[in-house]
Protein backbone atom coordinates (compact mmCIF):
# COMPACT_ATOMS: atom_id res chain seq x y z
CA UNK A 1 0.00 0.00 0.00
CA UNK A 2 1.54 3.55 -1.24
CA UNK A 3 1.24 5.98 1.57
CA UNK A 4 3.86 8.25 0.82
CA UNK A 5 1.89 11.66 -0.75
CA UNK A 6 2.44 14.96 -2.37
CA UNK A 7 0.60 17.36 -2.77
CA UNK A 8 1.77 19.87 -5.54
CA UNK A 9 -0.22 23.58 -6.68
CA UNK A 10 0.44 23.56 -10.54
CA UNK A 11 1.62 27.16 -10.11
CA UNK A 12 2.49 30.12 -7.64
CA UNK A 13 3.09 28.05 -4.40
CA UNK A 14 3.88 29.68 -1.45
CA UNK A 15 6.43 27.32 -1.00
CA UNK A 16 7.08 23.88 0.28
CA UNK A 17 6.56 21.80 3.44
CA UNK A 18 8.46 18.84 4.18
CA UNK A 19 6.30 16.73 6.21
CA UNK A 20 7.62 13.43 8.66
CA UNK A 21 5.30 11.29 10.58
CA UNK A 22 6.12 9.67 13.89
CA UNK A 23 7.80 6.27 14.97
CA UNK A 24 5.93 3.00 13.77
CA UNK A 25 3.46 5.85 11.85
CA UNK A 26 3.12 6.38 8.46
CA UNK A 27 2.23 9.64 6.04
CA UNK A 28 -1.17 8.47 6.44
CA UNK A 29 -1.46 10.72 9.74
CA UNK A 30 -0.56 13.53 8.13
CA UNK A 31 -3.15 13.90 5.89
CA UNK A 32 -5.55 16.30 7.43
CA UNK A 33 -2.63 18.23 7.95
CA UNK A 34 -1.32 18.55 5.00
CA UNK A 35 -4.66 18.84 3.07
CA UNK A 36 -4.89 22.09 5.55
CA UNK A 37 -1.37 23.55 4.54
CA UNK A 38 -2.14 22.53 0.84
CA UNK A 39 -5.11 24.65 0.86
CA UNK A 40 -3.21 27.43 2.25
CA UNK A 41 -1.01 27.58 -0.86
CA UNK A 42 1.97 25.83 0.30
CA UNK A 43 3.08 22.70 -1.63
CA UNK A 44 3.62 19.64 0.62
CA UNK A 45 5.74 16.29 0.88
CA UNK A 46 5.25 13.40 2.87
CA UNK A 47 7.71 10.75 2.52
CA UNK A 48 7.19 7.44 3.99
CA UNK A 49 10.80 6.78 6.81
CA UNK A 50 12.80 4.12 6.49
CA UNK A 51 11.74 1.09 8.48
CA UNK A 52 7.82 2.54 7.94
CA UNK A 53 5.02 1.75 5.55
CA UNK A 54 5.46 -0.93 3.07
CA UNK A 55 9.14 -1.52 4.54
CA UNK A 56 7.68 -1.53 7.98
CA UNK A 57 9.83 -5.01 8.73
CA UNK A 58 12.88 -2.95 8.07
CA UNK A 59 12.05 -1.19 11.58
CA UNK A 60 14.12 -3.94 13.19
CA UNK A 61 17.30 -3.29 11.39
CA UNK A 62 16.84 0.08 10.26
CA UNK A 63 19.43 2.40 12.04
CA UNK A 64 18.84 6.31 13.22
CA UNK A 65 21.67 7.15 10.53
CA UNK A 66 19.16 5.51 7.65
CA UNK A 67 16.30 8.17 9.24
CA UNK A 68 18.48 10.94 9.22
CA UNK A 69 20.45 10.48 5.82
CA UNK A 70 16.99 10.08 4.18
CA UNK A 71 15.45 13.18 5.62
CA UNK A 72 18.36 15.30 4.65
CA UNK A 73 17.87 13.74 1.09
CA UNK A 74 14.49 14.73 0.61
CA UNK A 75 15.63 17.95 1.76
CA UNK A 76 18.09 18.99 -0.74
CA UNK A 77 16.03 17.67 -3.02
CA UNK A 78 13.12 19.72 -2.20
CA UNK A 79 15.64 22.61 -2.08
CA UNK A 80 16.65 22.31 -6.20
CA UNK A 81 12.93 23.53 -6.76
CA UNK A 82 11.94 25.24 -4.22
CA UNK A 83 13.82 28.58 -2.35
CA UNK A 84 11.11 28.76 0.77
CA UNK A 85 11.28 25.69 2.74
CA UNK A 86 9.71 24.59 6.12
CA UNK A 87 10.07 21.37 7.76
CA UNK A 88 7.43 20.09 10.40
CA UNK A 89 6.28 16.37 11.86
CA UNK A 90 4.90 14.70 14.62
CA UNK A 91 7.14 12.28 17.43
CA UNK A 92 9.75 10.65 15.44
CA UNK A 93 9.21 13.38 12.64
CA UNK A 94 9.53 16.51 14.75
CA UNK A 95 13.32 15.08 15.88
CA UNK A 96 14.20 14.53 12.31
CA UNK A 97 12.73 18.00 11.61
CA UNK A 98 14.97 19.61 14.73
CA UNK A 99 18.01 17.88 12.77
CA UNK A 100 17.22 19.15 9.42
CA UNK A 101 17.29 22.68 11.43
CA UNK A 102 20.76 20.91 12.94
CA UNK A 103 22.00 20.60 9.47
CA UNK A 104 20.94 23.49 7.46
CA UNK A 105 20.23 26.37 9.95
CA UNK A 106 20.64 28.85 7.45
CA UNK A 107 18.35 27.30 4.50
CA UNK A 108 15.57 26.40 6.31
CA UNK A 109 12.85 28.89 6.26
CA UNK A 110 11.07 27.47 9.54
CA UNK A 111 10.40 24.09 11.72
CA UNK A 112 7.64 23.35 13.30
CA UNK A 113 8.24 19.99 15.61
CA UNK A 114 4.83 18.56 17.08
CA UNK A 115 4.68 16.34 20.41
CA UNK A 116 8.83 15.81 19.90
CA UNK A 117 10.11 12.86 21.48
CA UNK A 118 13.61 13.63 23.02
CA UNK A 119 12.53 11.10 26.11
CA UNK A 120 9.51 8.14 26.53
CA UNK A 121 8.21 9.34 29.98
CA UNK A 122 4.64 9.80 29.01
CA UNK A 123 2.14 8.81 31.47
CA UNK A 124 0.76 5.61 29.03
CA UNK A 125 4.11 3.99 29.86
CA UNK A 126 3.89 1.33 32.18
CA UNK A 127 5.65 0.92 35.74
CA UNK A 128 8.83 -0.85 34.41
CA UNK A 129 9.34 1.61 31.91
CA UNK A 130 12.14 2.54 34.57
CA UNK A 131 13.35 -0.85 33.27
CA UNK A 132 13.89 0.28 29.60
CA UNK A 133 17.11 1.52 29.42
CA UNK A 134 18.60 -1.56 30.51
CA UNK A 135 16.59 -3.72 28.49
CA UNK A 136 17.30 -1.49 25.47
CA UNK A 137 21.41 -1.86 26.00
CA UNK A 138 20.57 -6.09 25.98
CA UNK A 139 20.28 -8.68 24.30
CA UNK A 140 16.38 -7.74 25.25
CA UNK A 141 15.61 -5.31 23.02
CA UNK A 142 15.51 -8.05 20.17
CA UNK A 143 12.42 -9.89 22.21
CA UNK A 144 9.93 -7.35 22.85
CA UNK A 145 7.61 -4.91 21.19
CA UNK A 146 5.54 -2.70 22.82
CA UNK A 147 1.60 -3.08 22.02
CA UNK A 148 -0.23 0.10 21.13
CA UNK A 149 -2.77 0.49 23.49
CA UNK A 150 -5.48 2.61 24.62
CA UNK A 151 -5.40 5.54 24.41
CA UNK A 152 -3.80 5.52 21.33
CA UNK A 153 -2.10 8.56 21.70
CA UNK A 154 -5.73 10.70 21.00
CA UNK A 155 -7.44 12.14 23.58
CA UNK A 156 -11.06 12.42 21.14
CA UNK A 157 -12.89 9.44 21.88
CA UNK A 158 -14.51 9.22 18.13
CA UNK A 159 -11.28 9.27 16.70
CA UNK A 160 -9.68 6.66 18.42
CA UNK A 161 -11.91 4.24 18.28
CA UNK A 162 -11.59 4.82 14.53
CA UNK A 163 -7.80 4.55 14.91
CA UNK A 164 -8.49 1.51 16.87
CA UNK A 165 -10.11 -0.31 14.34
CA UNK A 166 -7.31 0.68 11.32
CA UNK A 167 -4.70 -0.11 13.51
CA UNK A 168 -6.15 -3.49 14.21
CA UNK A 169 -5.75 -4.19 10.41
CA UNK A 170 -2.30 -2.35 10.48
CA UNK A 171 -3.55 -0.19 7.40
CA UNK A 172 -1.95 3.04 8.66
CA UNK A 173 0.64 1.95 11.10
CA UNK A 174 2.12 -0.40 13.23
CA UNK A 175 0.07 -1.87 16.35
CA UNK A 176 3.05 -2.20 18.42
CA UNK A 177 6.62 -0.32 18.73
CA UNK A 178 9.23 -2.29 18.38
CA UNK A 179 11.83 -2.06 21.15
CA UNK A 180 14.72 -1.47 18.47
CA UNK A 181 13.09 1.39 17.17
CA UNK A 182 12.51 2.61 20.69
CA UNK A 183 16.46 2.57 20.99
CA UNK A 184 17.24 4.10 17.26
CA UNK A 185 15.08 6.52 18.40
CA UNK A 186 16.66 7.11 21.89
CA UNK A 187 20.27 7.58 20.16
CA UNK A 188 18.64 9.74 17.80
CA UNK A 189 17.42 11.93 20.38
CA UNK A 190 20.76 12.03 22.30
CA UNK A 191 22.65 12.93 18.89
CA UNK A 192 20.35 15.53 18.69
CA UNK A 193 20.28 16.88 22.17
CA UNK A 194 23.89 17.45 21.99
CA UNK A 195 23.40 20.24 18.82
CA UNK A 196 20.26 21.82 19.27
CA UNK A 197 21.99 25.10 19.92
CA UNK A 198 23.35 25.15 16.30
CA UNK A 199 19.25 25.87 15.31
CA UNK A 200 18.89 29.67 13.97
CA UNK A 201 15.65 28.90 11.63
CA UNK A 202 12.15 30.15 13.40
CA UNK A 203 10.58 27.40 15.15
CA UNK A 204 7.09 27.34 16.53
CA UNK A 205 6.90 23.93 19.05
CA UNK A 206 3.60 22.56 20.12
CA UNK A 207 3.09 19.99 22.72
CA UNK A 208 0.39 18.41 24.90
CA UNK A 209 0.45 18.75 28.67
CA UNK A 210 -1.02 15.21 28.70
CA UNK A 211 0.94 13.95 26.15
CA UNK A 212 0.57 10.07 26.67
CA UNK A 213 3.81 9.13 25.02
CA UNK A 214 6.20 12.01 25.77
CA UNK A 215 6.17 14.65 28.35
CA UNK A 216 6.62 18.07 27.82
CA UNK A 217 9.99 18.12 29.33
CA UNK A 218 11.17 17.41 25.61
CA UNK A 219 9.66 20.62 24.47
CA UNK A 220 11.49 22.66 27.24
CA UNK A 221 14.59 21.17 26.28
CA UNK A 222 14.18 22.21 22.82
CA UNK A 223 12.68 25.63 23.90
CA UNK A 224 15.80 26.33 25.97
CA UNK A 225 18.43 24.74 24.38
CA UNK A 226 17.90 26.01 20.72
CA UNK A 227 19.52 29.97 19.26
CA UNK A 228 17.04 30.81 17.18
CA UNK A 229 15.68 34.22 18.28
CA UNK A 230 12.48 33.88 16.80
CA UNK A 231 10.58 30.54 18.62
CA UNK A 232 7.25 30.05 20.10
CA UNK A 233 6.62 27.15 22.43
CA UNK A 234 2.46 26.16 22.72
CA UNK A 235 1.17 24.04 25.44
CA UNK A 236 -1.85 21.68 24.53
CA UNK A 237 -4.10 21.12 27.49
CA UNK A 238 -6.94 18.92 25.75
CA UNK A 239 -5.05 16.63 23.37
CA UNK A 240 -2.61 13.69 23.86
CA UNK A 241 0.05 12.55 21.81
CA UNK A 242 -1.32 12.43 18.31
CA UNK A 243 -2.04 16.15 17.85
CA UNK A 244 -3.40 16.75 14.42
CA UNK A 245 -6.36 14.35 15.17
CA UNK A 246 -7.36 15.50 18.27
CA UNK A 247 -9.27 17.85 20.18
CA UNK A 248 -7.53 21.01 19.25
CA UNK A 249 -6.77 19.98 15.63
CA UNK A 250 -7.83 23.45 14.38
CA UNK A 251 -6.44 25.75 16.59
CA UNK A 252 -2.76 23.65 15.93
CA UNK A 253 -3.52 24.09 12.42
CA UNK A 254 -4.50 27.32 12.46
CA UNK A 255 -1.14 28.50 14.54
CA UNK A 256 0.89 26.45 12.12
CA UNK A 257 -0.68 28.69 9.15
CA UNK A 258 -0.18 31.71 11.05
CA UNK A 259 3.22 30.96 11.23
CA UNK A 260 4.18 29.90 8.05
CA UNK A 261 2.55 32.95 6.14
CA UNK A 262 4.40 35.11 8.81
CA UNK A 263 7.77 34.49 7.58
CA UNK A 264 6.40 34.46 3.79
CA UNK A 265 5.25 37.78 4.33
CA UNK A 266 8.34 38.64 6.44
CA UNK A 267 10.19 37.60 3.48
CA UNK A 268 8.41 39.35 0.97
CA UNK A 269 8.53 42.58 2.88
CA UNK A 270 12.24 42.54 2.99
CA UNK A 271 12.64 42.54 -0.66
CA UNK A 272 10.38 45.10 -1.12
CA UNK A 273 12.28 47.34 1.25
CA UNK A 274 15.58 46.21 -0.25
CA UNK B 1 28.49 -11.80 52.50
CA UNK B 2 30.61 -13.28 49.59
CA UNK B 3 28.10 -16.71 49.85
CA UNK B 4 25.18 -14.61 50.01
CA UNK B 5 25.88 -12.49 46.71
CA UNK B 6 28.17 -15.59 45.48
CA UNK B 7 23.96 -17.28 45.64
CA UNK B 8 22.46 -13.99 44.14
CA UNK B 9 24.77 -13.93 41.14
CA UNK B 10 23.93 -17.90 40.54
CA UNK B 11 20.13 -17.33 41.25
CA UNK B 12 19.29 -14.63 39.20
CA UNK B 13 21.75 -15.61 36.20
CA UNK B 14 19.97 -18.81 36.58
CA UNK B 15 16.21 -17.17 36.49
CA UNK B 16 17.62 -14.87 33.67
CA UNK B 17 18.66 -17.77 31.17
CA UNK B 18 15.56 -20.03 31.67
CA UNK B 19 13.95 -16.64 31.21
CA UNK B 20 14.92 -16.86 27.82
CA UNK B 21 14.62 -20.32 27.34
CA UNK B 22 10.71 -19.87 28.24
CA UNK B 23 10.52 -16.78 25.88
CA UNK B 24 11.79 -18.67 23.33
CA UNK B 25 9.73 -21.70 23.45
CA UNK B 26 6.06 -20.29 24.74
CA UNK B 27 5.90 -15.95 25.31
CA UNK B 28 7.38 -15.20 21.99
CA UNK B 29 4.26 -17.50 20.48
CA UNK B 30 1.84 -15.67 22.75
CA UNK B 31 -1.07 -13.27 21.29
CA UNK B 32 -1.18 -11.47 24.84
CA UNK B 33 0.63 -8.86 23.91
CA UNK B 34 0.22 -7.50 27.66
CA UNK B 35 1.50 -10.91 29.35
CA UNK B 36 4.64 -11.32 27.38
CA UNK B 37 5.20 -6.99 28.42
CA UNK B 38 5.28 -8.19 31.89
CA UNK B 39 7.04 -11.24 31.18
CA UNK B 40 9.85 -9.25 29.37
CA UNK B 41 10.10 -6.90 33.02
CA UNK B 42 10.51 -9.99 34.90
CA UNK B 43 13.48 -10.84 32.52
CA UNK B 44 14.87 -7.44 32.90
CA UNK B 45 14.73 -7.73 36.51
CA UNK B 46 16.75 -11.23 36.79
CA UNK B 47 19.19 -9.83 34.90
CA UNK B 48 19.90 -6.45 36.17
CA UNK B 49 19.82 -8.20 39.98
CA UNK B 50 22.84 -10.96 37.65
CA UNK B 51 24.77 -7.47 36.65
CA UNK B 52 24.01 -5.67 40.47
CA UNK B 53 25.70 -8.90 42.05
CA UNK B 54 28.08 -9.77 39.37
CA UNK B 55 29.27 -6.18 40.01
CA UNK B 56 29.39 -5.84 43.61
CA UNK B 57 30.98 -9.41 43.49
CA UNK B 58 33.79 -7.97 42.08
CA UNK B 59 34.93 -6.06 45.42
CA UNK B 60 34.74 -8.96 47.42
CA UNK B 61 36.21 -12.02 45.52
CA UNK B 62 40.01 -12.76 45.94
CA UNK B 63 42.71 -12.20 42.98
CA UNK B 64 42.53 -9.96 40.56
CA UNK B 65 41.93 -12.44 37.81
CA UNK B 66 38.90 -13.65 39.32
CA UNK B 67 37.56 -9.79 39.40
CA UNK B 68 38.48 -8.77 36.13
CA UNK B 69 36.27 -12.60 35.01
CA UNK B 70 33.77 -11.78 37.02
CA UNK B 71 33.23 -8.25 36.10
CA UNK B 72 33.62 -9.24 32.54
CA UNK B 73 30.42 -11.49 33.14
CA UNK B 74 28.54 -8.95 34.92
CA UNK B 75 29.03 -6.64 31.53
CA UNK B 76 28.75 -9.68 29.15
CA UNK B 77 24.42 -8.28 28.91
CA UNK B 78 25.91 -5.19 27.41
CA UNK B 79 28.74 -6.48 25.44
CA UNK B 80 26.56 -8.80 23.58
CA UNK B 81 23.66 -5.94 23.75
CA UNK B 82 26.29 -3.90 21.63
CA UNK B 83 27.40 -5.94 18.91
CA UNK B 84 24.02 -7.89 18.77
CA UNK B 85 22.11 -7.51 15.35
CA UNK B 86 18.30 -8.68 14.54
CA UNK B 87 19.53 -10.97 11.90
CA UNK B 88 21.81 -12.80 13.97
CA UNK B 89 20.06 -12.28 17.80
CA UNK B 90 18.92 -16.27 18.09
CA UNK B 91 23.39 -16.86 17.99
CA UNK B 92 23.89 -13.24 20.36
CA UNK B 93 21.12 -15.16 22.56
CA UNK B 94 22.96 -18.15 22.84
CA UNK B 95 26.00 -16.61 23.46
CA UNK B 96 24.27 -14.54 26.23
CA UNK B 97 23.63 -17.82 27.30
CA UNK B 98 26.92 -19.73 27.85
CA UNK B 99 27.62 -16.65 28.98
CA UNK B 100 25.56 -16.14 31.77
CA UNK B 101 26.38 -20.59 32.63
CA UNK B 102 29.72 -20.34 32.90
CA UNK B 103 30.01 -17.57 35.41
CA UNK B 104 27.39 -19.39 37.33
CA UNK B 105 30.31 -22.48 36.88
CA UNK B 106 32.95 -20.22 38.12
CA UNK B 107 31.70 -19.19 41.04
CA UNK B 108 30.47 -22.32 42.36
CA UNK B 109 33.83 -23.33 41.41
CA UNK B 110 35.88 -20.27 43.18
CA UNK B 111 33.46 -19.49 45.87
CA UNK B 112 30.43 -22.26 46.40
Amino acid sequence: MELEFELVHECNSKGAVLLFHGLTGSPFELKKYARFLFKQGYDIFAPCLPGHGDRAFEIYTVKYQDWLSFAKEKFLNLSEKYEDIFVSGICLGAVLGLSLGIEFPKKIKGIVPCSTTLYLDGWRLPWYNCLMPLGLATIIRFYYNYPECEPYGIKNEKTRAVVKKLLAKSEVGMNEFPMTGFYELLKLSKVIRKNLSNIEAPVLLFHSKEDDLTSTKSAEIVYNKISSKDKEKIILYDSYHMIFYDNEKEFVFNKIAEFLNSHIELKNKELIYA
Amino acid sequence: MLKFLALAFSLSGLLFVLSIFIHKIYISKQKDIMKASHFIASMTIFMGLYILSGFILTFFVKGIFSKILIFLFAMSPFIVGKFATYKYEKIYSLIQVFCVLISIGFIFYKVL
